[in-house]
């Protein structure tokens, strides 16, 4: 991604974060959370299966300082975190001397000088016997977000997780750490939730996932299919009464909340017996179709996707 | 298989993730199916929320009176066999 592109997509989430989220910044009335940054995940939430890492096969050769490198199948890239950018975080992979097409490592440049002779080398490793995926050491990079006109330094755990295939290497990287808290002096509370960066790129803003407990029983489930799992956009329901995120720094340190006169649909978990709830949908010719109008009848439902 | 379970009043409704009906459409031809597909948004549509749809594909199976009896997520070889059980048992159930 060229630095136009990303400039139009940085600019595009701030007018979102203005409309959605009143400047993603705070708002007079509401609650204001504050979170705290976490490093063990004690939620599982599914990854994003997509690149976010363009891996060059040619690195510049001046970044190229340790010795050997270029002999072992290095593979250049850059990676982008925050939203003011900034230089991205260059790094470069490299296979194992001793196992060809094996990858081994990866030196980042983390004090952003264009040399990685003065980078530490971190280890990859083979997720499971046989498998194509590696995992890296965790990496802990600096950078810095722009916080309603305020420039924040922001420092993360990372960790990379590559596919190497026959055809590609897709490199894709996640932040170590979650950002917790909890809905406290809100009826029916405190309710603790979790701050998931769900697209990874570094920052909190609208198309990040909010988990909260909101059964209270001490799990915060951030699974796809949990009812406790919540796109940031959208209301919610704790104890009877709805509430809407109106506030969020790009840091993800501090949300506010505010009650929500909307409809909210109650989440109830899907179990045998209950009802099954209807919808209506238009199908590939434009007619719509409700589930309502199969009554009477058993019904396959499938959800699926041709990709 | 649902062509299989048509005459026993079992009917197959599909929710499709597709980002146009001109995938959905593609992929029908490729493999000479015909059934029922509506078109619903991935993220931000209905029935993720309702149906809590996490990792697809997943399968409903909905009894006579309306209600969930079965819920089956993923694919693997030999889950038919699973879900022609849970048929059976749905279609012979009281009740409807």
């Amino acid at each position: 991604m060229n630095r136009t592109v990303q400039g139009i997509l940085g600019l595009a989430v701030f007018v979102v974060c203005a409309g959605l989220l009143s400047g993603c910044g705070e708002r007079a009335g509401g609650y204001t959370f504050h979170t705290t940054l976490v490093d063990t995940l004690d939620v599982y939430v599914h990854p994003v299966e997509r690149p976010v890492l363009d891996l060059a096969s040619e690195p510049p050769p001046d970044l190229l300082g340790a010795d050997g490198l270029a002999d072992r199948n290095p593979k250049y890239g850059r990676l982008v975190l925050g939203n003011l950018h900034e230089d991205p975080l260059e790094f470069i992979l490299f296979d194992s001397p001793e196992e060809e097409g094996v990858p081994a490592g990866l030196i980042v440049d983390l004090d952003r000088d264009a040399d990685l002779a003065d980078d530490p080398t971190y280890a990859l490793h083979r997720y499971a016997e046989g498998s194509s995926y590696f995992l890296s050491d965790t990496v802990e990079v600096a950078y810095g977000v722009d916080v309603a006109g305020m420039l924040e330094t922001v420092r993360r755990k990372v960790y990379f997780i590559l596919r190497r295939s026959d055809s590609e290497d897709m490199l894709r990287y996640s932040l170590v750490g979650r950002r917790v808290g909890t809905f406290d002096h809100l009826e029916g509370g405190p309710f603790p939730f979790l701050l998931f960066d769900a697209d990874y790129n570094g920052y909190y803003d609208h198309r990040d996932i909010l988990v909260i407990d909101t059964n209270r029983d001490g799990v915060i489930d951030g699974n796809r299919n949990s009812v406790e799992r919540y796109n940031l956009s959208e209301a919610f329901l704790l104890e009877d009464r709805a509430y809407r995120l109106v506030g969020l720094n790009q840091a993800g340190t501090r949300l506010s909340l505010m009650p929500y006169d909307g409809t909210v649909v109650p989440r109830v978990p899907l179990v045998a017996g209950m009802p099954a709830p209807d919808f209506t949908l238009p199908d590939i010719s434009g007619r719509e179709v409700s589930l309502a109008r199969f009554a009477g009848k058993t019904v396959l439902l499938v959800f699926w996707a041709s990709w | 298989m649902a062509e299989e379970y048509a005459d026993r009043d079992v009917v197959l409704v599909t929710v499709s993730y597709d980002d146009t009906d001109e995938d959905i459409r593609a992929f029908l031809e490729a493999n000479q199916y015909r059934f029922l597909v509506v078109r619903d948004d991935r993220e931000h549509g209905v029935t993720g929320p309702i149906y809590q749809v996490g990792p697809i594909p997943t399968l409903l199976l909905i009894d006579r009176r309306g209600r969930i009896a079965y819920r089956h997520v993923g694919y693997e070889h030999g889950d038919e066999q699973e879900l022609r059980a849970e048929l059976e048992a749905a279609l012979v159930a009281p009740g409807a």
